[in-house]
């Protein structure tokens, strides 16, 4: 039997595959005063893809991941498309047309697990009540029970049997990140988002919660979405990143790149941040300046004003937007760090 | 919080207030069963006898036996308290928590409403019922009730918007939660806490509100064996009948003292916002 050579990973995106998120020129305001706080956001997540959102405190990741997701009250989303697995959504309607996927189809691990678990319902009803609610198997049934130990001992809950008897305020914030995480897998979700969810944690359980996310979705063959601040995390555990800076997108790089090639002087400058094992104190290189907060709008590059190699262009050119949604993109008027070939 | 039941060194004070309010429990179940005499009986010969072997709190004026009336005006009194507390806490809750869920414009009337509705005297209420119905203990429950549902709103759409706010809410909204599963899942047994804590606080109030409004004379009416009303009664006596006043008087202090006692007590082992609990 003739076996066809796996086609190579181009910068093409294969047209046979279709992402599972796809966003073109998103754009989201305030309900308030219509401002716009994150504009032109074009990205894809592909199936079985790690992709993660980094970006500064107010850069305006978590306002974007929280209103794409339908969870943000005052915010909405005033432009741009989004596909699910080929299907657009609504753009009117949208936040109760996402909603009703999430639970099913998306999973979200929340930022803090120390109070994202409701605090007098033991562990075991949690889980069978996100059972029932997914699945409609019947809270008490032997069935959902099984099924929601089973689910403990999957995110490495010492003792799920005595843990599903249990209050959450009983376990260690690593735990609950567990328990919660054992609660977003009871869905079966084609894409699990995880916002920030290591910030509330200690180094040493950061990276053991991370592996298991990561662990349990190639398992599993889940995307996930992982939006983060912490860098290195991000870079040891995604495929590819997007990175947001006032509101606007200004790279998406393949985590191999970060270091190998030119990538967007943002990003570049962001890595370079960063301590590390091999870099000396000396090595890290602060931004100058002040960070400019999301809704910088679509009028230059909003990192123009700290960036080494601003132009006069970069100042005044129109945001440059990722609308063919290749595997790399860089927002650069410059062009510094567009992939070509 | 209820998850995390840690207990406090009680005081002899909160002791003696648990041990009274369990009698005084105990007598309105079974005050009825206990009474050495028909409560309601009149015999003018045995008329304002002082406390002695036959008669321990002595008669009243018309000769009924005032440890028998106290025995069964105790359940009386506490059933038509916490009947007012429960009528109360059902209908403040609907409309706080319904209030909370909606939010927006509808929130707001309602919230303006039962500050209307606070800023109007109970006793004025309880006047107007009383004219309309005849004064009797149904017109005073009915104008408590009618007086107290504003409090219970206003909380319970406190704890409510409190909840709602709190992050595993939003957890449950990536899970689809449905509105009325919140309620009955997150909402009440979250909010049960504070919820007890105001019940027992406003036993001993109801309590308190039900005999003054008997005493004045738009509660129940003489010859019922309520507290309130038998004050009301031994009034006229009391220079040649002392104990017709003191003893439900008595009763009527001690009961609303231990269940103030013990509703503080609560409060400082249930009520996380609690400042001793630091």
């Amino acid at each position: 039997m003739m076996t066809a050579p796996a086609p190579e990973m181009t910068t093409e995106t294969d047209p046979a595959m279709t992402p599972l998120l796809d966003l073109s020129d998103v754009t989201i305001a305030l309900r308030q005063n219509d401002r716009k706080m994150v504009t032109g956001v074009s990205l894809s997540v592909m199936p079985r893809e790690v992709f993660g959102i980094v970006g500064e405190s107010g850069s305006g990741k978590t306002l974007f991941t929280r209103t794409v997701f339908g969870l943000h009250e005052d915010t909405y989303l005033a432009g741009g498309t989004v596909r699910f697995n080929g299907r657009a959504l609504p753009l009117n309607g949208y936040r109760r047309a996402i909603k009703k996927m999430l639970g099913k189809e998306i999973g979200y691990i929340p930022q803090d697990p120390y109070s994202s678990l409701n605090p007098s319902m033991r562990v075991g009803r949690q889980l069978t009540e996100a059972l029932y609610l997914s699945k409609g198997y019947p809270m008490r049934s032997q069935k959902a029970q099984d099924a929601a130990v089973a689910l403990l001992a999957e995110v490495g809950i010492p003792e799920p049997e005595l843990a599903f008897r249990q209050y959450p305020d009983q376990f260690s914030g690593g735990m609950r990140q567990r328990i919660v995480i054992a609660i977003a897998l009871s869905q079966d979700p084609e894409l699990m988002i995880a916002d920030e969810p290591t910030t509330a944690l200690d180094a040493f359980t950061q990276r053991r919660i991370m592996d298991l996310i990561l662990e349990r979705s190639r398992t599993r063959g889940l995307a996930v979405l992982l939006i983060s601040h912490n860098l290195e995390l991000l870079r040891q555990s995604v495929d590819r990143l997007g990175v947001l800076y006032g509101g606007q997108l200004l790279n998406v790089a393949a985590t191999a790149d970060i270091g190998a090639r030119e990538i967007h002087p943002y990003t570049q400058a962001l890595f370079d941040c960063v301590p590390g094992r091999d870099k000396r104190l000396a090595d890290i290189a602060s931004i100058p300046g002040e960070p400019v907060g999301a809704g910088f709008g679509t009028t230059g590059c909003a990192f123009a004003g700290r960036c080494a190699f601003a132009q006069d262009i970069c100042r005044s050119a129109p945001l440059v937007t990722n609308t063919d949604r290749g595997t790399g993109f860089s927002a650069c008027v410059l062009g510094k760090g567009a992939r070509h070939g | 919080m209820l998850t995390t039941p840690r207990s406090y060194p009680k005081s002899w004070v909160e002791w003696t207030a648990i041990v009274i309010a369990a009698i005084i429990v105990l007598t309105a179940v079974f005050g009825g069963l206990l009474a050495p005499h028909d409560p309601l009986v009149i015999d003018f010969r045995a008329k304002l006898l002082p406390p002695s072997g036959t008669h321990w709190m002595g008669t009243d004026g018309a000769g009924r036996d005032v440890l028998s009336r106290l025995l069964t005006g105790a359940q009386l009194t506490l059933l038509s308290t916490l009947s007012v507390i429960a009528v109360v806490l059902v209908i403040g809750c609907t409309i706080g928590i319904f209030s909370a869920f909606v939010g927006g414009w509808v929130d707001n009337l309602l919230m303006r409403l039962a500050d209307i509705w606070l800023g109007f005297p109970p006793l004025i209420l309880a006047l107007g019922f009383a004219a309309a119905m005849g004064a009797s203990l149904q017109a005073a429950i009915w104008a408590l009730v009618f007086s107290w549902w504003p409090t219970y709103a206003r909380l319970s759409r406190m704890i409510t918007k409190d909840i709602l706010s709190a992050k595993y809410i939003a957890a449950a909204d990536t899970l689809g939660v449905p509105a009325w599963r919140k309620v009955v899942l997150y909402v009440l047994p979250n909010a049960f806490d504070v919820l007890i804590i105001q019940v027992t606080l406003d036993i001993a109030a109801v309590m308190l509100a039900i005999s003054g409004l008997s005493f004045i004379g738009v509660g129940a009416q003489i010859p019922t064996p309520e507290w309130g009303a038998m004050i009301a009664d031994g009034r006229d006596y009391v220079r040649n009948g002392w104990w017709i006043v003191i003893f439900p008087g008595l009763a009527i202090f001690f009961t609303a003292l231990s269940f103030n006692i013990i509703g503080d007590m609560l409060r400082r082992e249930l009520d996380p916002t609690s400042q001793r609990r630091a």
